[in-house]
């Protein structure tokens, strides 16, 4: 055995194996980060439900739509019901025209009657207006519509 | 400046880890920082037919009607709840979310055993129409509407599959609109 002497010897981190397990984070992240925006937004509060599901066959065509509320950071509902479109808070009355041009254009690319409009609403959102803006998208001539709910976590 | 005098093959040209290590590093954060943790969410598709019913032929087979009415106070929160004839009465529980839980399961497992008496005897198509006050959450159409929808069962392998019940669910107009919208102007 040999004794250790008292001077500290500095040992050299090699610095290889590091970079490895740095390598095998970014993969991890790579894999698991998803770059398309998914258009959920996250002031909307979905109800949980068991049967929230993604649907069977993907869809072809969609376009999605958030309702919530302007909450404070404690939750408490500010203002609102607003639909939360391209940054903006518009009441339902006022999507009238984004629908209107959404709608025309799908028509000019056929995909009209197979476009499905998913409805994020939040929790507390009145049903009536759910209902209103399934109206108006049906003026334009929208005819499929899904409502989002979030899936419960299974005991 | 001080040039190498030689380069010869035989001289190793060491790399510097710690640059590389750097680099890395710049990487990691990027994707840790656009990372988005996203629950999961699925949905419903509900039927919403435009115009008035168009008039059904006799000789069709007339589909089974069911009408769900829901009922809320004036804060929006579910009052009452009627399938038909049958009331599904919200119980006193210790929290509301408890109560409204139960509710809902009570009408899933009513209509699991409707869908068990219409299989034995002559399978109809089932539509069902909810009726709801416009102020009525729309927690509660959802989640009556994932009740009637169907129910998640154990398979013989010991997954999880939803079982169906009633595809076919749409949404009437409220027969009262409330005359004061509930939008909030800021």
């Amino acid at each position: 055995m040999r004794i250790k002497t008292n001077k500290m010897e500095m040992e050299e981190v090699n610095m290889t194996p590091m970079i490895d397990i740095v390598f095998q984070l970014i993969a991890f992240f790579m894999v698991v980060i998803n770059f398309a925006q998914t258009q959920a937004d996250e002031r909307v509060t979905l109800p949980k439900v068991d049967l929230a599901l993604p649907p069977e066959v993907t869809r072809k065509s969609e376009r999605v739509f958030n309702i919530g509320f302007d909450k404070s950071k404690t939750g408490k509902i500010q203002s609102g019901p607003w639909v939360f479109h391209d940054g903006k808070k518009l009441t339902v009355a006022e999507m009238a025209p984004y629908l209107n041009r959404e709608a025309r254009s799908l028509k000019r690319d056929e995909k009209l009657t197979n476009t499905t409009v998913v409805i994020r609403s939040d929790e507390r959102v009145p049903h009536g207006v759910v209902q209103d803006f399934i109206s108006l998208a049906q003026e334009y001539e929208f005819e499929k519509f899904a409502l989002s709910g979030a899936q419960k976590i299974q005991q | 400046m001080k040039f190498r005098n030689t380069y010869s093959q035989d001289d190793e040209i060491e790399v510097q880890m710690a640059p590389m290590i750097d680099v890395v590093f710049q990487l990691l954060i990027f994707f840790m920082l656009s990372l988005k943790i996203i629950s999961p969410e699925g949905d419903f598709s509900i039927n919403m037919p435009l115009g008035p019913a168009k008039a059904t032929d006799n000789t069709e087979i007339q589909p089974v009607k069911l009408i769900l009415s829901m009922k809320a106070d004036s804060n929006g929160v579910l009052r009452e709840m009627r399938l038909g004839n049958t009331p599904f009465p919200i119980p006193a529980a210790e929290n509301p979310t408890q109560a409204e839980d139960a509710v809902f399961r009570s009408l899933n497992g009513f209509i699991g055993n409707f869908m068990a008496k219409q299989e034995q005897g002559q399978s109809k198509d089932i539509e069902l129409e909810i009726r709801a006050d416009y102020n009525l959450f729309s927690k509660y159409t959802l989640k009556a509407v994932d009740a009637c929808s169907g129910k998640l069962m154990k398979t013989e392998s010991g997954d999880i599959k939803p079982k169906y019940y009633i595809k076919n669910i749409k949404f009437s107009r409220p027969k009262r609109k409330k005359s004061t919208a509930k939008t909030k102007s800021s």
